[in-house]
């Protein structure tokens, strides 16, 4: 007997089964998904990000930043990024909420979730980190004389994000603490500056509906990540 | 030893013969692409590798960053490689137990022959940095469509190859490896129009990456492995699989289970989401115990035969790593250990045991008993045989545990906030560097398999010289 139609529908439906659960059902229930907003503020979240940001999000793309860095937050009961200071809407007494979730991506393309943390989650490094400390760790992270440089670290530098020119008039106000030739500097190129102002803009720190504001106001039980140079929130 | 060719009619052996030789060209582009491309692709994983000793290596050219170095070394295994060797295999299964010829060898090495134009235009687009930004799916726009393309005809051509068969009776490694295409087909399809063509919105664009990549995974790369374990074990060994019934059961709840996306626990997604996929992980130990039995009722009391030829060798230890990436999969997909080990190594770990270890072990198997046959000409040299199998066991093995070990470091020593990040990482990297041999194994193993299949084609050529 030739069973072949009937595999053909059989295998035909477990493959129905298994798109229509991870593929059609998300799309149905968030595919159409609106900004939300704040609360209580009621601004609305999120916001689209600038022209510089974009194509920030473009070379951090195409060099493919997402090897090494997540960019996503675990609740609390699935793992310690909230204890090490990677979320910003912690909630003490709350075990379950979700910190990362998916209106923070709403505008993305492509979402760059990440599967890998060679390196420290990025969800809220521009909390940590402003533009001029993410170009010097792009320049060179392992630079102990940089701000946030650390000689331990293997995350490669990007050279080709920056150029050295002649000074001109004056130093440029972008130029880098770093010494070079005798009458040269070393400046971020247009990519090297949008890849900082996208990285020093992710933040996921408002609260919405769907991970509301602690009982009293304000997150509690952060920590520091004891690889950046600050856990003060910079502008 | 060949069960199958000793048919008593005595003709239909001579068919089938004569229906082997047709794979001849596209067995040939086919499996000299497939070896270029996991040179590469292990070449590519080195670099990857050594710039965790030096990080400041190669810098400064933005072609070869880190990540899309890494990219580049999934693509190259996933697509250059892996599909490649799977449809050759398939091919000639269909041809083989069918006993019947390729529906058509020419377009199919035309199709074959597009398909790696397809990987090589991908392959320079990430480079270039046209990388989509999805894990396992890079290829820019205008090669994955070509490589869809060219993947359906290859396809079409094995179906109808397949639809063509002489003998009607089918078996489950026909079936594995039939679905598999099917199913790449449709997988790579959805990815194309909700990734690519028309992208879906927000984090859905996550969830279908994941589907995609897991699918790719395990049921493609998984059902085609599967298809040449239960060919060649039973075969090889010359016994009868033990239980057709019990693999049937095992392709069925695999088919199921096996296909709910690797969603990490924690994501920015509906919770049930995550849940769907961690409870289907979970259920695949039940066609993971269906085989384990099945094979283990089918070699008992002729293992020594084991050691009896080099194809056997290959597809057996493919096995082994196939029961040891599936139970890493579900251990790995239970939260409470999840929490540790995603987005460490650990994951890492588990991708390459089973791309490296489980299907280009079972693959090189069936490469190894296929192609003396269609070709009528012995491997040139056995001793080459045998230091591509222990290069190749050897570098995958070292890198599984040391990947393994440092990732569940790793993650246990991330668990303790007191560890600063830089000071963990610091510990891992000890795995990272021993990785690295292990890579460097892999790369001289397949200098050695690409260099014994290259003096076996130069053989081929020289007696078709002769003879014209
Ligand atoms: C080889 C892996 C690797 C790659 C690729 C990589 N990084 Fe990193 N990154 C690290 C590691 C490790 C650290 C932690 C040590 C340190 O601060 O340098 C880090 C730290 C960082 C930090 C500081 C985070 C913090 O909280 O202190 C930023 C910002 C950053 N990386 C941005 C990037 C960007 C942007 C890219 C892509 C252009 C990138 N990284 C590519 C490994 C990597």
């Amino acid at each position: 007997m030739n069973f072949g139609p009937f595999v053909f529908i059989g295998v035909f439906c477990t493959m129905v089964i298994s798109w229509w659960t991870f593929v059609f059902g998300p799309q149905v229930q968030i595919g159409g998904m609106q900004p939300g907003a704040t609360v209580p503020a009621g601004d609305v979240y999120p916001v689209y990000r600038t022209g510089a940001q974009k194509r920030g999000a473009e070379v951090y793309r195409a060099n493919n930043c997402a090897a090494c860095h997540t960019q996503q937050v675990r609740p609390n009961n699935l793992g310690p990024d909230i204890a090490r200071g990677w979320g910003m809407r912690q909630v003490a007494s709350d075990t379950r909420g979700r910190y990362s979730v998916g209106e923070d991506y709403l505008y993305d393309y492509p979402v760059m979730l990440g599967t890998q943390r060679v390196g420290p989650d990025l969800a809220n490094v521009g909390t940590r980190m402003d533009e001029k400390v993410v170009l010097y760790h792009l320049y060179d992270p392992r630079n102990k004389d940089l701000p946030g440089g650390i000689p331990a670290s293997v995350m490669p530098p990007y050279p080709f994000l920056f150029k050295t020119q002649k000074i001109g008039r004056g130093p440029s106000p972008d130029a880098l603490p770093v010494k070079v030739e005798a009458g040269y500097e070393v400046v971020p190129t247009d990519d090297g500056q949008a890849l900082a102002a996208y990285v020093a803009s992710l933040r996921q720190t408002a609260y919405i509906f769907e991970v509301p504001p602690p009982p009293s106001g304000k997150p509690m039980g952060m920590r520091s990540t004891n690889s950046a140079p600050t856990n003060t929130p910079a502008k | 030893m060949n069960a199958t060719s000793t048919h008593p009619s005595g003709t239909r052996t001579e068919v089938g013969a004569g229906a082997e030789s047709s794979c001849r060209l596209p067995l040939l582009v086919l499996y000299k692409s497939a070896l270029i491309w996991l040179l590469l692709a292990t070449v590519f994983g080195l670099i990857a590798s050594l710039k965790f000793h030096a990080p400041h290596l190669l810098a400064g050219v933005p072609y070869l960053t880190y990540g899309r170095v890494v990219a580049v070394q999934t693509d190259c295994a996933l697509y250059g490689f892996a599909l490649q060797a799977g449809i050759a295999f398939v091919l000639w299964l269909f041809v083989r137990m069918g006993r019947t010829p390729v529906a058509s060898p020419i377009m199919m090495t035309i199709a074959a022959s597009f398909y790696n134009f397809a990987v090589t235009i991908g392959v320079l687009g990430v480079l270039c940095g046209d990388s989509t930004g999805f894990q396992g799916f890079e290829f820019p726009a205008y090669a994955a469509w070509m490589l869809w393309i060219s993947f359906v005809f290859m396809g079409v051509i094995a179906v109808l190859t397949y639809s063509n068969r002489d003998e009607q009776a089918t078996y489950p490694a026909q079936w594995f490896g039939f679905t598999a295409l099917f199913w790449f087909a449709w997988i790579c399809a959805t990815a194309l129009m909700l990734l690519l063509a028309r992208p879906v919105r927000g984090v859905v664009q996550s969830s279908v990456n994941w589907w995609y990549l897991h699918n790719l995974h395990s049921i493609v790369l998984g059902f085609i492995g599967l298809a040449a374990i239960f060919y060649f074990i039973p075969k090889l060994i010359g016994r009868a699989l033990f239980s057709r019934q019990l693999a049937l059961f095992a392709f069925w709840t695999l088919a199921l289970f096996g296909s709910w996306g690797q969603i990490p626990n924690g994501a920015p997604l509906p919770a049930w989401i995550p849940a769907m996929s961690t409870f289907g992980i979970v259920m695949t130990i039940i066609p993971v115990i269906a085989v384990v039995l099945n094979l283990w009722h089918t070699i008992r009391g002729s293992h020594e035969r084991l050691d009896s030829s080099w194809p056997l060798k290959f597809t057996y230890v493919g096995l082994m790593f196939w029961f040891i990436g599936s139970v890493h999969l579900i251990v790995g997909a239970v939260p409470a250990v999840s929490s540790m080990t995603d987005f460490t190594w650990f994951t890492v770990a588990q991708k390459n045991l089973w791309v490296y270890g489980f299907f280009t072990l079972t693959m090189f198997g069936a490469m190894y008993y296929i192609v003396p046959r269609v070709f009528g000409i012995d491997w040139p040299n056995p001793k080459l045989i045998a230091a591509h199998f222990w290069l190749t066991f050897g570098g995958v093995l070292l890198s599984y545990i040391a990947l393994l070990v440092g990732g569940i470091a790793e993650g246990y020593l991330l668990g303790d906030t007191q560890n600063s990040f830089v000071a963990v990482l610091r510990t891992t990297l000890a795995a990272v560097r021993v990785s690295t041999l292990g890579d460097l194994m892999l790369v001289v193993g397949q200098i050695v398999g690409l260099l014994n299949l290259t003096l076996l084609v130069s053989r081929v050529a020289r007696r078709e010289l002769k003879l014209s």
